[in-house]
């Protein structure tokens, strides 16, 4: 069975794949609403207001107590403030209006950026001290948000504001809504709107700080690359001379030879054979923590090879997923997302070897106890070691079992 | 965009928060007159300022607890010196806000700053009531609604994403006009709640609170020969405005003054005058409830009807308990003020307030002129004799001497005896001017030689002295030539202010002279202290700067009379009839007179202590919870240590240490041990239970589910990052699986 049609194969049993296709990238940063009313408002006593609260009734008691007619007005102020506050941050957010751009795909662990405009139409009310946070729910990713600020935003005026989301989970998310709430002027009492904003969020998975030398050494069997005589490329290996273009590096530039020919050459160097490399990640039923490591690192070894120009192709059969080995930015975008998609709480598929394993480099990563039946050239990598795959075993993230 | 308009608000917040807290102490220190507070603070946060807030460098937690420790012990030393009061507390507030400086890591501290100053104000407020008090404290206000407004910028951009911190010239124009109107209207809002508010309504039903009032500069004993000076404080005490009968102020600038007698006294005894105890029921016992407005008349009808001058008296700042009310001589009606009184009534020995709540006190006296030529002194008259009781010791031989020696210079006849009665008066004015030309007046008191009579020491050894040394010697010179007299001790009125219409009373006005009786029960005032150098140190120069201080005072008499003296009448006059108060105000009336008096004071009393040890409780919290790190590591190290102990003692080695792996592991070891699977030391649990699948594939389905599912769990804690961030849900859900596996075997079995 093509890779294709395996792929139609899972995506009509409702697994990942199709899902893969058929989410292209919105637009990052691009509106996904139009400037939006407010669905809810919420209102709520801070900490902040709640100590306030007491020490006006420690006032009044006080003023009842000594007749003192200073703290009977230190009482008046203080029931006004709470009047004045209540009544400003009301009107202060009767007229405001928010618009979230689009979200683009992140990396688990790694900031992405919200971006939101907010629109004041008030004609007197200034806004200050707001915060944009999303709304969490079942859809919502799980991982920190800062909110974002908004310090001021005059009548009339329009401002674009940035969060920043550090997701912690892969997959694919949804989140509907926005909250602007606003503790000013005194914090006695947080006034929220809720907006209603739907946004769908891919979140792909960690990528790990994998050893340089892992890709290398498994997929070249300790040498440096396969010399390709009819191209140059990026190894390491002499190729040849040509002459300077603008845009070459400097560091290219043989000054050597440009000295003795009179003009500017550079060096060029071979291009590695690109063999295929098969990333094979086995699921463990009983240990999510070790799945997602797996799934993390398998991610990361397809990130890393790509970028070194090695072909590679996903093989979790257990997990649904099948991307036959291949090159380019948009291949390894279609890998991060079929991995990121992965849903652990689906039903598990029989494993089995990648039929191409025989010819091709297969690298296992292996989540279960149960070895794997292999052959040719695979290599296994264990999961329990991470200071055997990873530059700081220390980092390893605190979803997949790290320290942190 | 210039510099100025891109100020971060940080840094603007950092400013109009210490711009708060240095308002905050000088507000206290004008309202306590101690400018130390203010100096010293400024200091420590100027210190702190600079070496912790501006470089944004929080001192080390382990010098932060030594320096609240230092502070607790400081403000406790406070305490048992002030006792626990308001000044107490608010220095310790202050000690407390200059820590707290030095600590500023989270929104959440430069807020405990905010509340801090907030306290202080509070602790300003009911130390003094003064003009300058409310004017700073108005200020304050605003300071504080500034820094509160800033603060929440602060800790929206302290909370939320990496975003430009700086503040546009836009937005300060914003958050002034905001900060302006919302001000504006709280002080609005604040100022017709101030009005609407009930009063007279639950007074001290919580006890007293805040400092006792006191008539500052006065005493009701005379003790000669204790050295210190007398107060030359120019703060008002009294207030008051005089009336003809015809209701015509009759006040004027350099008039004569007028004594105004609080405590009478007329037992001498070493060097010490005091009031003798009444043989009748003493007048504080007699003193009785008067509602206001109350008329109360002379028991001689005729010298009640008699009164030529209306004095009508705002006393500033009574005391609380018993407290004189200072009247002329001779009065002879007393009016209760606007608010029921508690009045101990004699018209010779004196007024007083029995059950005064401290603060402004209003009441008005009529009297009645005492010209000496208005006395018809019959020449066959007896004259009253000395009271033995009065002068338990004789008078000195010298003192008395002396005074014979004058008389006889004077041509008048020392020996009472032989002397008619009606050159008694003739007699008191040579004494009186013998003193006021051979002695001089001086503050400066000095300490008596030990064994020596004060009043002797002062007219032939020290030869100056301050008034009470003169009325001493007065008197007692008196009672030598066999006149009665007295020492009385109160205030002289002689600064008339003329925007206000009224004298005003100063702490430096408090004086002693000598009422001396001239005739059978006619008593005239005496006064033996040299006036030009009395009225020398007393009396305020009359600079540009006295007009303008008089200008001040009768600002601050208004502010006295309509806001600090607002009171029910005053509310009823602006609210009128019609006030809806909806029985809220009868209702609580009655519950707070309640708690006043009765049982309901001593559950609020009980509510009180209970609040002060709860407020006790958390501030000995707020220290373990800076030592959280000690004790945590101390009793992690104990249960670590009892872990291990039990484990020596059944003989085992452990590698739990924590407790919730303890606990954990005993369950599961429990479950274990009934499949005869041996714990292992240090393959992990789970590679360990995988590895004994022969012995758990012989469990039915569901234990063996839970056997897993429990070590897989257990796997998951023992690697998670945090162990103690383990949620109680998911131990639960831990124990419930172990649990279910044993109830499984025990099932299977």
């Amino acid at each position: 069975m093509s890779s294709a049609v395996y792929q139609q194969s899972q995506s009509r049993r409702g697994r990942g794949i199709d899902s893969v296709d058929s989410n292209t990238p919105q637009q990052a940063g691009q509106p996904v609403s139009v400037l939006s009313k407010p669905i809810k408002r919420e209102s709520k006593i801070t900490l902040g207001g709640g100590v306030y609260v007491l020490v006006t009734l420690f006032l009044a008691i006080g003023a009842i107590n000594s007749q003192n007619n200073l703290l009977f007005w230190l009482f008046g102020v203080s029931i006004a403030t709470m009047v004045v506050s209540g009544v400003f941050s009301g009107n202060v957010l009767m007229q405001v209006r928010l618009q979230a751009q689009g979200v683009p795909d992140s990396v688990a662990g790694e900031a992405v950026r919200l971006h939101y405009t907010l629109v004041n139409q008030s004609r007197f009310f200034p806004l200050f001290a707001a915060m944009i946070s999303e709304v969490h729910d079942e859809h919502s990713p799980s991982g920190r948000f800062e909110s974002a600020a908004v310090i001021h935003l005059g009548p009339r005026q329009r401002s674009r504001v940035t969060g920043v989301y550090f997701g912690s989970s892969r997959g694919r998310y949804q989140m509907r809504h926005v909250r602007l709430s606003t503790r000013f002027p005194f914090g006695l009492i947080q006034k929220s709107l809720i907006f209603e904003c739907p946004r769908s969020m891919m979140i792909l998975p960690y990528q790990l700080a994998i050893k340089p030398e892992l890709v290398r050494i498994i997929h070249g069997q300790g040498e440096e690359v396969h010399r390709r005589t009819d191209a140059s490329g990026v190894s390491s290996e002499y190729w040849g001379l040509r002459e300077y273009t603008p845009g070459d590096p400097k560091r290219a530039i043989a000054w050597k030879q440009s000295a003795r020919l009179q003009r500017l050459v550079v060096i060029e160097h071979a291009q590695p054979i690109a063999s295929k490399l098969w990333v094979w990640i086995t699921r463990d039923e009983t240990d999510p923590i070790m799945t997602e490591r797996a799934i993390a690192l398998g991610a990361s070894i397809v990130f890393h090879s790509s970028k070194r120009g090695v072909p590679v192709g996903l093989w979790a059969p257990s997990m649904g997923v099948h991307l036959s080995p291949g090159l380019g930015k948009a291949h390894t975008m279609r890998c991060l997302r079929a991995l990121g998609m992965i849903n652990l709480h689906d039903e598990q598929y029989a494993d089995h070897s990648p039929r191409a394993a025989n010819a091709d480099d297969v690298l296992v990563v292996q989540a279960q106890k149960k070895r794997v039946t292999t052959s040719g050239r695979v290599r296994m990598l264990n999961l329990d070691e991470p200071s055997a795959w990873l530059l700081n075993p220390d980092g390893l993230p605190e979803n997949l079992g790290g320290a942190r | 965009m210039t510099r100025a308009a891109q100020q971060s608000a940080h840094d603007v917040f950092f400013r109009s928060m210490l711009q708060a807290a240095l308002g905050a102490v000088l507000v206290f220190s004008v309202a306590d007159q101690n400018p130390m507070y203010l100096v010293l603070s400024t200091l420590a946060i100027a210190i702190v300022w600079v070496f912790s807030v501006r470089s944004n460098r929080p001192a080390p937690r382990q010098l932060i607890n030594t320096i609240l420790l230092v502070v607790v012990v400081i403000a406790g030393a406070e305490m048992l010196r002030m006792g626990v009061g308001v000044n107490a507390f608010a220095v310790f507030a202050v000690l407390l806000m200059g820590v707290k400086m030095l600590d500023l890591r989270e929104p959440r501290d430069d807020g405990q700053v905010l509340v801090l100053t907030v306290a202080i104000l509070v602790s300003a407020v009911l130390t003094s009531n003064s003009l300058m008090t409310g004017f700073l404290m108005v200020g304050e206000i605003i300071l504080i609604l500034r820094a509160v407004v800033f603060f929440q910028i602060h800790a929206v951009l302290h909370k939320s994403a990496p975003t430009s911190v700086s503040i546009g010239k836009r937005a300060r124009v914003d958050i002034r006009s905001m900060v302006i109107a919302t001000g504006f209207l709280c002080a609005l809002l604040g100022s017709v709640i101030f009005v609407a508010f009930p009063r007279n309504i639950g007074l001290q039903a919580f006890g007293q609170w805040g400092n006792r009032g006191s008539v500052s500069g006065f005493s009701d004993t005379v003790e000669l020969g204790r050295p210190g000076t007398i107060s030359q404080s120019s703060a008002p005490v009294l207030n008051i405005t005089v009336t003809n009968r015809d209701g015509q102020n009759i006040g004027k600038e350099n008039s004569s003054a007028f004594y105004l007698r609080g405590a009478v006294l007329n037992t001498y005894e070493s060097g010490h005058w005091t009031h003798s105890a009444s043989k009748l029921v003493p007048l504080s016992n007699r003193a009785k409830l008067y509602p206001p407005n109350t008329m109360l008349k002379s028991a001689i009808r005729d010298e009640a009807a008699n009164w030529d001058r209306q004095f009508a008296v705002t006393m500033r700042s009574s005391e609380n308990g018993e407290t004189y009310l200072f009247a002329p001589w001779k009065t002879v009606e007393f009016r209760v003020g606007s608010e029921p009184m508690h009045v101990g009534l004699d018209f010779e020995r004196g007024l007083f307030l029995k059950d005064g709540i401290g603060g402004r006190v209003n009441y008005s006296v009529r009297s009645m002129s005492t010209l000496f030529d208005e006395v018809q002194i019959d020449p066959d008259a007896i004259r009253d004799p000395v009271s033995a009781t009065l002068n338990p010791e004789p008078v000195d031989p010298a003192v008395s001497k002396l005074a014979w020696e004058i008389m006889r210079e004077a041509g008048i006849e020392p020996d009472p005896d032989l002397r008619p009665i009606s050159d008694d008066r003739g007699a008191l004015s040579v004494i009186e001017t013998h003193l006021r030309t051979q002695y001089s007046y001086s503050l400066d008191s000095q300490a008596v030689p030990r064994g020596e009579d004060a009043t002797k020491w002062f007219l032939f050894t020290r030869q100056a002295g301050h008034c009470e040394y003169f009325a001493s010697s007065l008197a007692l010179m008196s009672r030598s030539v066999g006149i009665p007299a007295r020492v009385i001790t109160g205030y002289i009125a002689s600064d008339f202010n003329t925007v206000t219409g009224q004298y005003i009373v100063r702490e430096s006005n408090a004086h002693a002279w000598v009422e001396a009786q001239i005739a059978p029960g006619q008593w005239r005032t005496f006064d033996g202290t040299p006036p030009a150098d009395f009225h020398a140190i007393h009396e305020p120069d009359p600079s540009i700067w006295r007009s303008i201080a008089k200008v001040y005072e009768s600002v601050e008499f208004l502010w006295v009379r309509k806001i600090v003296g607002f009171d029910a009448s005053s509310r009823q006059s602006i609210m009128g009839g019609s006030m809806p108060d909806l029985g809220i105000a009868s209702v609580g009336e009655s519950l707070l007179n309640r708690l006043a008096a009765g049982r309901g004071r001593l559950i609020a009393r009980g509510g009180v202590i209970a609040g002060i040890v709860f407020s006790f409780s958390l501030f000995v919290g707020i220290i373990l919870l800076q030592f959280r790190s000690l004790f945590a590591v101390l009793i992690q190290t104990v249960q670590s240590w009892s872990v291990h102990f039990r484990y020596r003692l059944i003989g085992r080695r452990s590698t739990m240490v924590d407790p919730k792996f303890e606990k954990l592991d005993r369950l599961l070891h429990r479950a274990l041990r009934q499949l005869d699977i041996p714990k292992p030391e240090c393959t992990p649990l789970k590679s360990h239970l995988i590895d004994q699948h022969g012995v758990l594939n012989t469990l039915n389905e569901p234990t063996r589910e839970a056997i897993f599912n429990a070590s897989a769990l257990l796997y998951q804690f023992k690697f998670a990052p945090n162990p103690q961030s383990l949620s109680r849900e998911h131990l639960s859900q831990i124990e419930s699986c172990l649990r279910r596996s044993e109830k499984s075997m025990v099932r299977a079995q």
